[in-house]
């Protein structure tokens, strides 16, 4: 039997190996020059690399979601969850209904204060599910799910990694805590389009200096995709950036006051004393 | 048609398999014959209308709206890409994107991809018209059950909190709040959240009393990972092996022998977890004979994968026009994605008359 002390390295080791590989599989691409320069007997079908990504990044959200769920093993958890992403899911559905400026999406807010305050693999969840949830009340279910699954649950994901740099600086529950979040949502709102153009890019072909095409070197290829980013998508992504900058700044200090008080009483579990 | 059968609703399975099945030959291919057969047998399926469980409710996606995309692909990809020998015309200038020579490769390949996006829309318009949201659920597989109880929490919750939003609403307009700015919404946005949360504890509450346990046992968590981490490394073999030029079958087998570990570990997973359906849907013989056709389909395209050599369903337009490689027997096979429309009709599904 392994003992807890392995278990967590396994689990940390499955959500390692998960993120990497569907780091790679979003990256393809960028990689793709190296194969095609290799000679193979039978060739390198680029037409299938597509298809075999998305097969790859299937498994790491399956990974993900199935390590991820452990942050939601208690009726607790999983009645907090369920309430939140209906709660997220219905701000999708409004942003569906009445698009926002540019990218603006009200759904970010919500996944990093969730990551922020209950830990990694419960941002994670919160990402993915209200992805999963709104795409079936939005009628949204599509190839191109998954991979929004996967990067809005990078998003609650990271968003833990802001906790101990708070409280490193002594930021909590201070304005450097509010500057902080909406920086990283800032950042995230840019880097969510960016990742997700990265799923259709390379079945787009157009001006050659923007679009992808089999055996351009590395440099090139992020040359190209630099310059296509920067032509369709920055200010479409702006929107979704200054977005999350303003929801943050206006409403996360009192949101944060909330989720608090209901985290203590969620995480609250009552030990005898023993005899 | 005569004689006012019942209606049919296949079970969620088919649609899963169908959709998956029809998904997989649109990846795989971009030879426009082959895309055509799938993207008619996908619009009869659509036509013959419901075969699933929201079949009469749903509004009607009209097919023509999945074909615009084909026009709409071929024209900005010939004026975007300059590529290929024969030549349309030339736009002059130095217009930036536009000027150079429009190709007929370049259109025809915008109007495939197009035609690809097309079916990719409606496959998947029939599939969320044919199975409803609680049949969505219950696919989700029994390892993840805490997720769909998640997600069922979510779904009910919803109408929930239109309600409770309403009420707030009310309550603020009572006390004559009016709501100006974007800060003026803090005050029906936080009462909806703490009422919410409010909620959660009290559901989180009674599933504790009825014994909810969302948890594997450590045992079954440990295998998981353990195959987790397996799969993963017979996948980065797969890739190492295509990156060192190795054939390209060995890489084919390392993928699927990764998802077949993925699959058989989470169907013993599956089997540790206890539940109860109040209302079982049975897999009949027609769901039987309806999910035949796609199933052998993807056996096949997954074979065609395995050995790539034989390069079925491959074909590019570049550099220069060729007529697109048509086989018959190919297409007799895509036909597999009609057969839940096939069995409808040998039952006499009363939609069909």
């Amino acid at each position: 039997m392994i003992g807890s002390r392995g278990e967590r390295l396994l689990s940390n080791l499955v959500i390692l190996a998960s993120t990497l590989l569907g780091c790679f599989s979003f990256l393809y691409p960028f990689f793709l020059p190296n194969f095609q320069q290799t000679p193979s007997p039978a060739g390198i079908r680029l037409s299938e690399m597509p298809l075999t990504m998305t097969l790859v990044l299937g498994l790491c959200v399956i990974a993900l979601l199935f390590e991820s769920q452990q942050g939601a093993s208690n009726a607790r958890m999983v009645a907090l969850m369920g309430v939140l992403v209906a709660l997220n899911s219905v701000l999708r559905y409004i942003e569906v209904a009445i698009p926002g400026p540019g990218g603006f999406s009200p759904v970010f807010f919500l996944i990093i204060l969730s990551g922020y305050l209950f830990g990694a693999k419960f941002g994670f969840l919160m990402g993915a599910m209200t992805l999963f949830v709104s795409a079936i009340l939005t009628g949204g279910v599509g190839p191109w799910l998954p991979s929004q699954m996967f990067t809005a649950g990078w998003v609650g994901m990271s968003a833990a990694i802001l906790s101990p740099l708070v409280v490193r600086l002594g930021w909590q529950q201070r304005r450097g805590e509010i500057v902080l979040l909406a920086l990283f949502g800032f950042g995230w709102g840019l880097l969510y389009g960016a990742i997700m153009n990265l799923w259709s890019w390379p079945f787009i072909t157009g001006p050659a200096d923007q679009y992808w095409q089999p055996g351009i070197s590395f440099a090139e290829t992020i040359a190209r995709y630099g310059v296509f980013y920067l032509a369709t998508s920055l200010a479409w992504d702006l929107g979704r950036s200054l977005g999350n900058v303003l929801l943050i700044g206006l409403f996360g200090t009192a949101t944060l006051r909330v989720l608090r008080r209901f985290r203590e009483r969620f995480t609250f579990v009552y030990q005898p004393a023993e005899v | 048609m005569p004689g006012g059968h019942a209606p049919i609703h296949f079970h969620p399975w088919v649609w899963l398999t169908w959709t998956g099945s029809t998904l997989l030959c649109v990846s795989l291919t971009r030879n426009p014959l082959y895309l055509v057969v799938v993207w008619l047998c996908v619009a009869i399926v659509h036509a013959a209308g419901g075969m699933g469980e929201l079949a009469r409710g749903s509004a009607p996606f009209p097919l023509w709206l999945s074909l615009t995309v084909v026009p709409l692909g071929a024209l900005f990809n010939a004026l975007t890409v300059h590529v290929g020998e024969n030549i349309l015309f030339v736009i002059p200038g130095a217009i930036p994107l536009l000027s150079g020579r429009v190709t007929w490769e370049a259109a025809l390949y915008g109007a495939t991809n197009g035609l690809a996006l097309g079916v990719i829309l409606l496959v998947f318009w029939v599939f969320n018209r044919n199975v409803s949201i609680p049949s969505f659920l219950r696919l989700l597989p029994r390892a993840f059950h805490s997720l769909a109880v998640v997600g069922s929490i979510a779904m009910t919750f919803v109408p929930c909190l239109q309600q409770q939003y309403q009420q707030i609403q009310e309550a603020q307009a009572i006390r004559g709040k009016q709501l100006r700015g974007i800060r003026d919404q803090l005050g029906l946005l936080l009462p909806l959240l703490v009422s919410s949360l409010e909620h959660a504890f009290q559901l989180a509450e009674v599933m504790t009393a009825r014994g909810f346990l969302a948890s594997l046992s450590p045992l079954t968590r440990s295998n998981l990972r353990a195959a987790f981490l397996g799969g993963f490394g017979l996948v980065l073999g797969g890739w190492l092996s295509r990156f060192w030029g190795l054939p390209g079958w060995i890489a084919s087998l390392l993928f699927w022998c990764a998802l077949a570990l993925f699959g058989a570990l989470f169907f013993l997973a599956m089997r540790q977890v206890r539940y109860t359906i109040y209302r079982p849907r049975r897999f009949g013989v027609r769901d039987g004979l309806a999910i035949g056709g796609p199933s052998l389909l993807s056996l096949l395209l997954v074979l065609n994968h395995l050995f790539p050599e034989r390069g079925l369903l491959a074909y590019t337009p570049y550099p220069a026009l060729t007529l697109p490689p048509f086989e018959p027997l190919v297409a007799f096979l895509l036909l597999g994605i009609l057969s839940p429309f096939l069995v409808a009709v040998f039952a006499g599904h009363d939609s069909l008359s």
